[in-house]
C-alpha cells in the first residue's frame, strides 16, 4: 500500500516514495488524513545506492531531490522519514516560530514542555494524551508570529525504549507503528496521537504555562520550581529552530508570550501527579 | 512523475504575470524548481511588486512569504558583514569592492529584492591581498580546510584565495584580486573596473552598474559551473532594465571591447534575448548587426538548456549533455591546456585516492 502525500494538518508533503515497511507506518499515521490542494514540501526516502540494497541495506532522506543526511540501516526507514519531516519544518518553514517542544492542550488552554532528550516529555506526553488532553506536538511547537498561540499538527508521538512497552500497557488499542531498533535515540516507534476527525476540532490554543519536566523514578516526593521568566525566554530562544532566522519578529513574539505565561521545573515519578499538577496550577 | 514544461517555466520567470494561469499542481513544481534555484523569494518580489499576491492559492504565498522571510533576514545579515569587513580593511587603509550578491544588496543602484546569496565576495587590489588577508585572519576569519595543493591552485593560479569563513557567525568570503583566473590569459585589466566604482550612503562601494554588468557576464559564460545561471542570467537582465540608456551600454562596450570578451557578450545579449525577450535586449541584439556563427549557435543552444535550474520535474531534454559542455568550456576557458592537463590529472588521482582509502583523518 503505497502513500503519496502527508498531511501534517498545517502543511502537506508530497511522498514520491517509501520502503514498503515505511510507507506502511505511514499509512497508520497519515492515511485517515485527507489531501491539500498544493503540497509545501516534496519529501523520499530510498535505497542509497545499488549494492547496498542487497548488503546490510541504507535508505536515504531526499527533501525536493536533495540528500540533507547521510544513509541510515533500511529498518530504520519510518524513523527517518519522521526526522526529515522534522528538517523540512526547521529549515524551510519560516511563517511561524517553531520550538523544540511538545504542546498539550485541554479547554483551549496549552501547555509547552521544551525537554532535553530522556527527560520523559514523549512518555508523559503520550500519558496525557491517553488521558483527556489534545496533543497538538510531540516535538515542535507551532507559534503563530502575531497572535503568540500555538497550532496544532498531525504529527505522532516518538516513543523510545521503555516508554513503547509502557504505552502498549496503558492502551491496548494505541495505534503504534512497529518499532525500529539500534537509531541514535535506541528503540523508537511512533504513536498516532490522534485520529484526523479528532484533530480536525483542534484550534489555536493560547499558551497559559511553560513546563520543564525531569522525570525521576527516585523521587518519593514531587519537586517543583518555579522558573523566572528570563531563564523562560533563554530556554526557548535555545530551544528554537528558526528564531535566527525570524530574528526581530521572533524576539517581539517570544516576549510577549513569556510575559503572560507561569513556568515551572518539576521533577517527578508519578505521572498522575503531573496530570493533577497541570490542571490545577496551569489551567484556569 | 508530473513535469512542468521548460518553455512554459521560463515564460512565467520572464512575465511572472502568467501565474494566474497556474493550476495546484504546477504551483506544486514551480515552486519546488524555484527552490532549487534560490528564486522563490525572487518570484515573491516579483509578484508584490505587480500587485498579484493576494490573489494567488493560501499555500503559495506562505511558501512564498517564508522565502522571502529567509531572504531578508539574509539580506540584513549581508549588509552587517560588509560593513565589518569595510570597516577592518579601512583600518588598514583598504578599500574593499563588494561584488555580485552582496553588491545588489547594500547598493541602492541594483534591485535586490529576494536576491539570495551563497557567500560574500569582495575584490582588493592585488598589493594590498596578503594584509587584507592577514587582517581577516587576526579577527575571526578563518581560511576553510584546503589541501597544499589547492591552497597552491589558488594562489598561483586563480584570481581569489581560499575562502575564509568567519568563525562565530559562519558567513563565508571570498576575497578577490582580480574577476577571473589570471593563469587563463583572459583576466580583465582590474584596473579599468576600479575606475568605475561607486560608493553608496553607507560607506560601501560596489562596481558601478555597467561594470558589474560585465563581471556578472564572465562569471555566467567563462566557469564550469551554471547552477545558478538563471539566478545570474535575472541579475544582469535587472541591471539591465534599471540602467537602460546610451551612456551604460557605452560603458558596457567599452569594457568588453577593453578586455576582449566581445564573443561573450554576443552570447550574453543572444542569450537573455532568447530567455526573457525583453525590449531593451532584442534592440541591442538588432543594433549589434550580428548573425551568429554554427558554434556561437550551439553554445546558445547549451547555455539556454545549462541555465534552467535542474530539477527532475522541469522538462529539459538534453539538459546533461548541456552541462556537460558547458563544464567543459569552462575549464578550457579556465586554463591553458597543459595546465589544465597537470590539474586534472591530480585532481582525478585526488579523487580516486579518496575513493579507495578515503580521507586522512584530521587532527
Amino acid at each position: 500500500m503505497s502513500i503519496n502525500y502527508l498531511n501534517l494538518g498545517l502543511l502537506q508533503s508530497d511522498c514520491l516514495t517509501l520502503p514498503k515497511a515505511a510507507a506502511q507506518s505511514a499509512r497508520l499515521i497519515y492515511g485517515d488524513a485527507p489531501r491539500q490542494d498544493i503540497s509545501s514540501f516534496c519529501v523520499a526516502v530510498k535505497p542509497a545506492s545499488l549494492l547496498r540494497r542487497f548488503i546490510k541495506p541504507i535508505v536515504e532522506f531526499e527533501s525536493n531531490f536533495r540528500i540533507p543526511f547521510k544513509p541510515l540501516p533500511a529498518s530504520q526507514s519510518y524513523a527517518l522519514l519522521e526526522w526529515g519531516l522534522n528538517w523540512c519544518l526547521a529549515t524551510g518553514h519560516f511563517n511561524h516560530l517553531l520550538l523544540h517542544a511538545a504542546v498539550l492542550v485541554k479547554d483551549g488552554q496549552a501547555v509547552l514542555f521544551p525537554a532535553m532528550p530522556g527527560s520523559g516529555k514523549s512518555t508523559l506526553t503520550a500519558w496525557l494524551g491517553l488521558n483527556g488532553w489534545s496533543v497538538y506536538s510531540d516535538e515542535m511547537a507551532v507559534i503563530d508570529l502575531h497572535t503568540g498561540t500555538v497550532q496544532p499538527m498531525y504529527r505522532p508521538i516518538c516513543l523510545k525504549n521503555q516508554s513503547i512497552d509502557l504505552v502498549q500497557k496503558w492502551s491496548t488499542d494505541a495505534v503504534l507503528t512497529p518499532v525500529c531498533h539500534d537509531t541514535a535515540k535506541g528503540s523508537v516507534a511512533h504513536l498516532k496521537a490522534h485520529n484526523w476527525q479528532e484533530f480536525s476540532t483542534f484550534s489555536p490554543a493560547r499558551i497559559v504555562g511553560v513546563v520543564f519536566p525531569k522525570y525521576d523514578a527516585s523521587a518519593t516526593e514531587p519537586q517543583l520550581y518555579a522558573v523566572d521568566k528570563l531563564q523562560t525566554f533563554e530556554s526557548f530562544y535555545t530551544n528554537a529552530f528558526n528564531y535566527h532566522v525570524l530574528g526581530q519578529a521572533s524576539f517581539d513574539i517570544l516576549t510577549k508570550v513569556v510575559n503572560q505565561i507561569q513556568g515551572f521545573e518539576v521533577h517527578y515519578a508519578s505521572l498522575d501527579f503531573m496530570s493533577d499538577f497541570l490542571t490545577d496550577e496551569l489551567l484556569s | 512523475m508530473k513535469q512542468l514544461e521548460q518553455e512554459r517555466f521560463i515564460a512565467i520567470i520572464a512575465d511572472p504575470k502568467q501565474v494566474q494561469q497556474l493550476s495546484a499542481s504546477d504551483w506544486e513544481i514551480l515552486l519546488w524548481v524555484l527552490d532549487t534555484a534560490r528564486l522563490e523569494a525572487w518570484l515573491n518580489a516579483q509578484l508584490a511588486s505587480i500587485g498579484l499576491k493576494d490573489s494567488l492559492p493560501a499555500t503559495v504565498q506562505t511558501r512564498l512569504d517564508s522565502a522571502m522571510i529567509y531572504a531578508e533576514r539574509q539580506q540584513q545579515q549581508v549588509r552587517y558583514e560588509c560593513e565589518v569587513i569595510s570597516s577592518l580593511m579601512s583600518e588598514k587603509c583598504i578599500t574593499p569592492l563588494f561584488l555580485k550578491g552582496a553588491a545588489y544588496v547594500i547598493s541602492a543602484e541594483f534591485n535586490s529584492a529576494g536576491r539570495i546569496c551563497s557567500d560574500i565576495d569582495a575584490l582588493v587590489k592585488r598589493d594590498e591581498l596578503d594584509v587584507a588577508e592577514r587582517q581577516l585572519k587576526m579577527n575571526m576569519w578563518l581560511s576553510q580546510d584546503v589541501d597544499d595543493y589547492d591552497d597552491k591552485y589558488y594562489r598561483e593560479y586563480a584570481h581569489e584565495i581560499p575562502p575564509m569563513m568567519q568563525a562565530e557567525r559562519g558567513t563565508v568570503l571570498d576575497l578577490h584580486h582580480n574577476l577571473f583566473l589570471p593563469v587563463s590569459g583572459r583576466a580583465p585589466k582590474i584596473e579599468q573596473f576600479w575606475a568605475k566604482t561607486t560608493t553608496s550612503d553607507n560607506g560601501l562601494s560596489t562596481l558601478k552598474p555597467a561594470a558589474a554588468l560585465v563581471h556578472s557576464m564572465i562569471h555566467l559564460l567563462m566557469n564550469e559551473e551554471v547552477t545558478y545561471g538563471l539566478r545570474d542570467c535575472l541579475d544582469i537582465q535587472s541591471i539591465i532594465d534599471l540602467h537602460n540608456s546610451e551612456a551604460f551600454w557605452q560603458d558596457v562596450n567599452t569594457l568588453v571591447e577593453g578586455n576582449g570578451f566581445t564573443q561573450e557578450y554576443q552570447l550574453l545579449l543572444l542569450l537573455l534575448d532568447a530567455l526573457f525577450g525583453q525590449q531593451c535586449v532584442r534592440e541591442r541584439v538588432k543594433d549589434m548587426q550580428y548573425t551568429p556563427n554554427v558554434k556561437t549557435r550551439f553554445w546558445l543552444w547549451c547555455y539556454r538548456k545549462a541555465v534552467m535550474p535542474d530539477h527532475p520535474q522541469l522538462r529539459n531534454p538534453y539538459a546533461g549533455i548541456a552541462r556537460a559542455a558547458v563544464y567543459c568550456r569552462g575549464h578550457s576557458q579556465k586554463m591553458p591546456l597543459a595546465t589544465l592537463l597537470k590539474h586534472s590529472s591530480v585532481k582525478i588521482y585526488k579523487a580516486v585516492r579518496k575513493a579507495l582509502v578515503g580521507e586522512a583523518d584530521k587532527e
